[in-house]
């Protein structure tokens, strides 16, 4: 009995020791990593931009017509379609389009910061539509349009999808209209022409198009 | 508005479909995998060429997408791209080896000459307490120098010790060797059999 009991110490004690040992290693381990970790980081943010803006993309037309061709295609509607063909056949397209009535006027801002949703966003949801959707408002406000839609690309890459974006020139104020619920579906479109830089983002570099305004379906 | 993970099937297909989304998935998708991709390329190459062998992985990601009828195992299939960038880049220098040769190779017999290694740690040996003699802090120095001489003697078993120190699974970790679960899990076993004598030390020294 006592030398059953005096086992069961022992093995206590080592499995204590082992545990211990483990969280030595596990320090050990974490430490070695962060000093490792920093040599790949020393050069890390210009090597990043390097690599991303030399992949092979497609141009930013060939980017609006795949987007549309999927989306409008996807919805099954021959508005999307149609679309998806004055897309292609009318790009690069010509005069400023009117801003959307209601999409950009009198936002009720609830101070949401759009990072806290999607990640790296900058601006502000300022109110929910009725149609599901809400309001981004200021995206482009003392920034190029193509830093707004570089902020539209991540929307996407998140699966977020736009539903509007708007660019104001008066007040160079892009709005952006997401959905709140995935069903959402965009099946419109317009086109304008602005400047867009050449500097950083080599899909739009051959994109004179910048206006999109899509409706939920 | 929903605020999901998108997961890295989801920023292939994006990449794939070509369309406004692809510039910023890649840079997810880079984001979630460069320095992953680094230390796998870091062990084989110097610094400035794993980061070569980084851009052609995801110049290769961005042109091969489109052609994968589905991403059901995106992982797997990045692993592979980065394995081919890999082997191409030796190939191109007369240098591609097997498994064996890279991971099997013949190891210094490091554990022979760790005994003058280990000397100024067991100098500060301290008097024994209940769980363990030495502090805390000789004990991780010892097992972190430990760790950065099997780095050394074995760099792609280092990796492997790695991946399994960060949680990654027997088939994550078979999927960047591009080996079977079975041949995976054998080297993982030799893998470790190999750290021991690195880390016994420390451990004697941690309990007296």
């Amino acid at each position: 009995m006592s030398e059953n009991l005096h086992n069961s110490d022992h093995t206590e004690d080592k499995n204590l020791r082992e545990a211990k040992f483990e969280q030595m290693y596990d320090k050990a381990f974490e430490r070695l990593r962060e000093e490792r970790r920093g040599i790949w980081l020393a050069e890390s943010a210009f090597r990043r931009k390097k690599i991303l803006t030399q992949l092979p993309v497609p141009s930013f037309g060939e980017q609006l017509r795949n987007s549309f061709g999927q989306w409008s295609f996807a919805t099954g509607s021959a508005v999307g379609v149609a679309a998806t063909i004055a897309a292609v056949l009318v790009l690069p397209p010509m005069s400023p389009a009117p801003v959307v009535p209601g999409r950009l006027e009198d936002p009720g801002s609830k101070g949401l910061l759009v990072d806290e949703v999607t990640r790296g966003v900058t601006g502000e949801i300022k109110e929910t539509e009725t149609d599901n959707s809400i309001r981004v408002v200021g995206l482009a406000v003392d920034k190029p349009l193509k830093s707004a839609l570089s902020d539209a690309n991540k929307l996407l890459a998140d699966g977020i999808k736009i539903i509007s974006i708007v660019h104001d020139e008066k007040v160079d104020v892009v709005s952006m209209l997401v959905p709140v619920t995935t069903e959402s579906e965009v099946y419109f479109l317009e086109t304008y022409q602005t400047e867009i830089g050449q500097e950083g983002f080599s899909l739009l570099s051959e994109a004179k198009t910048a206006k999109v305004v899509y409706r939920q379906k | 508005m929903e605020n999901a993970v998108v997961d890295d099937a989801a920023l292939l297909k994006t990449i794939a479909c070509r369309g406004f989304g692809v510039t910023g998935a890649t840079a997810k998708l880079y984001d979630r995998y460069h320095v992953k991709l680094l230390r796998f390329f870091g062990v084989a190459v110097d610094t400035p060429h794993a980061w070569d062998l980084l851009q052609d992985t995801f110049v290769k990601i961005v042109e091969r997408a489109p052609a994968m009828k589905n991403f059901d195992n995106p992982s797997a299939w990045i692993w592979r791209i980065a394995h081919n960038v890999r082997n191409d880049y030796f190939r191109s220098a007369n240098k591609l080896l097997s498994f064996e040769e890279v991971y099997e190779n013949t190891d210094p017999a490091a554990e022979d000459t760790n005994a003058g290694f280990y000397v100024e740690f067991k100098e500060r040996k301290t008097p024994a307490v209940s769980v363990m003699s030495a502090p805390d802090q000789d004990v991780i120095d010892c097992v972190k120098k430990a760790l950065e001489r099997f780095s050394a003697d074995h760099p792609h078993r280092f990796l492997v010790i790695e991946w399994l120190q960060e949680g990654e699974s027997t088939q994550e970790i078979a999927t960047r060797l591009d080996r079977t679960v079975g041949a995976t899990y054998e080297f993982i076993s030799q893998c470790k059999k190999k750290l021991q004598p690195y880390t016994q030390p420390c451990k004697e020294l941690a309990f007296g």
